[in-house]
């Protein structure tokens, strides 16, 4: 009877925790959400008034560059989240790993539109001529500072998620040995 | 019915079967209680994407299972299975309904153990799976392969262990 006590206790405690910690995450991801696409009305309500206003080509084009940026990190993160945030534990153990070893690959289809996305700042940077860079410079600080984010990317990656990915694939090779032809 | 209500029903319906798999997998109670509460997350997390297409107790089993090899990424190399000292258990893997002396029984199962943790973690699945008395057809749901390929593994790994239980 006490140990019952007890088990329902832990149980609504669990419960009361997790609801939370559900509410937090979807909270958090909506306001992150929010932002991108705050940003992405901005540079929208810019690209207006630079018309409005008939500033030159080249302007309106840096600005659209940046609000198809923000377009792309939006719905990018909106696709990752979906992805990450409802990993399914109910999947047959074969899918759940198949989907995991696909999850942690340090580089997949989604991330040349990450790719895009680094290359649209890039060229918002470079058309907007009332920012003042210097064209060179801003190549070779863009370039310096993109390989070294992407260095400490691979880097995360390597201590954080490789050896999940290289167990997950250990698991499915062992899996689908003993394969019979049906 | 809400999500609190639901969860709480599945686990006061299933703990004692969530339990006695987190028993196959650790010997130490509070590791045990761990990996029950692992369990108790991620029926939480996955408790949306239940759409009854599959039993509830294979959904479980699932949910049980997969969560101890995430669990075990942390450490699964040094996991150790725990086998009950159940006669009927212990014939079940080794088809040998002639094991009658008791002092024989013991050698056995004690063997048993340590072949047991010897074997990879996915056949360590395969087995608590088989010793919660599931169906070749049910441990092919749970874990996601056919089930002519379940009964290789199962055969596999059944010869494995009375080879070595005779040597």
């Amino acid at each position: 009877m006490e140990q019952n006590k007890q088990d329902t206790v832990n149980l609504n405690t669990l419960t009361a925790r997790l609801k939370n910690e559900d509410e937090r995450y979807a909270r958090l991801s909506k306001n992150f959400q929010i932002v991108y696409w705050v940003l992405v009305a901005i540079y929208g309500l810019l690209i207006g008034i630079h018309i409005y206003e008939n500033q030159s080509i080249k302007e309106i084009a840096g600005i659209t560059c940046f609000l198809l940026a923000m377009l792309i990190f939006a719905i990018m993160f909106r696709h990752f989240n979906k992805e990450y945030a409802t990993v399914d534990y109910s999947q047959p153990t074969l899918l759940m790993l198949k989907q995991a070893a696909h999850r942690y690959k340090p580089f997949q289809l989604k991330t040349i539109w990450a790719l895009v996305a680094v290359l649209l700042i890039d060229a918002g940077l470079s058309l907007n001529e009332s920012l003042g860079f210097d064209l060179i410079r801003l190549q070779i600080v863009f370039v310096a500072v993109f390989g070294i984010a992407f260095a400490i990317g691979l880097v995360f990656w390597k201590i954080r998620y490789k050896a999940l990915r290289d167990d997950a694939l250990l698991l499915i090779r062992e899996l689908e040995n003993d394969v019979v032809a049906e | 019915m809400k999500k609190e209500e639901q969860f709480n029903r599945l686990v006061e319906d299933n703990k004692e079967r969530i339990k006695r798999i987190c028993s196959y997998y650790n010997s130490n109670t509070y590791d045990q209680e761990d990996m029950f509460q692992e369990i108790l997350v991620n029926i939480w997390k996955s408790l949306d994407s239940f759409r009854g297409d599959s039993s509830i107790n294979t959904w479980i089993y699932r949910v049980a299972i997969n969560t101890s090899l995430s669990y075990t990424d942390k450490a699964y190399k040094q996991m150790k299975m725990i086998v009950p000292a159940n006669n009927y258990l212990l014939n079940s893997l080794l088809d040998d309904e002639s094991l009658e002396a008791k002092k024989l029984q013991e050698q056995q199962l004690e063997n048993l153990q340590k072949e047991l943790n010897l074997l990879s973690v996915i056949d360590k699945a395969l087995i608590s799976l088989l010793l919660e008395g599931l169906s070749m057809n049910e441990i092919a749901n749970v874990i996601g392969i056919t089930e002519s390929n379940v009964k290789v593994k199962i055969h596999r790994i059944k010869a494995q262990l009375k080879t070595k239980l005779k040597e």
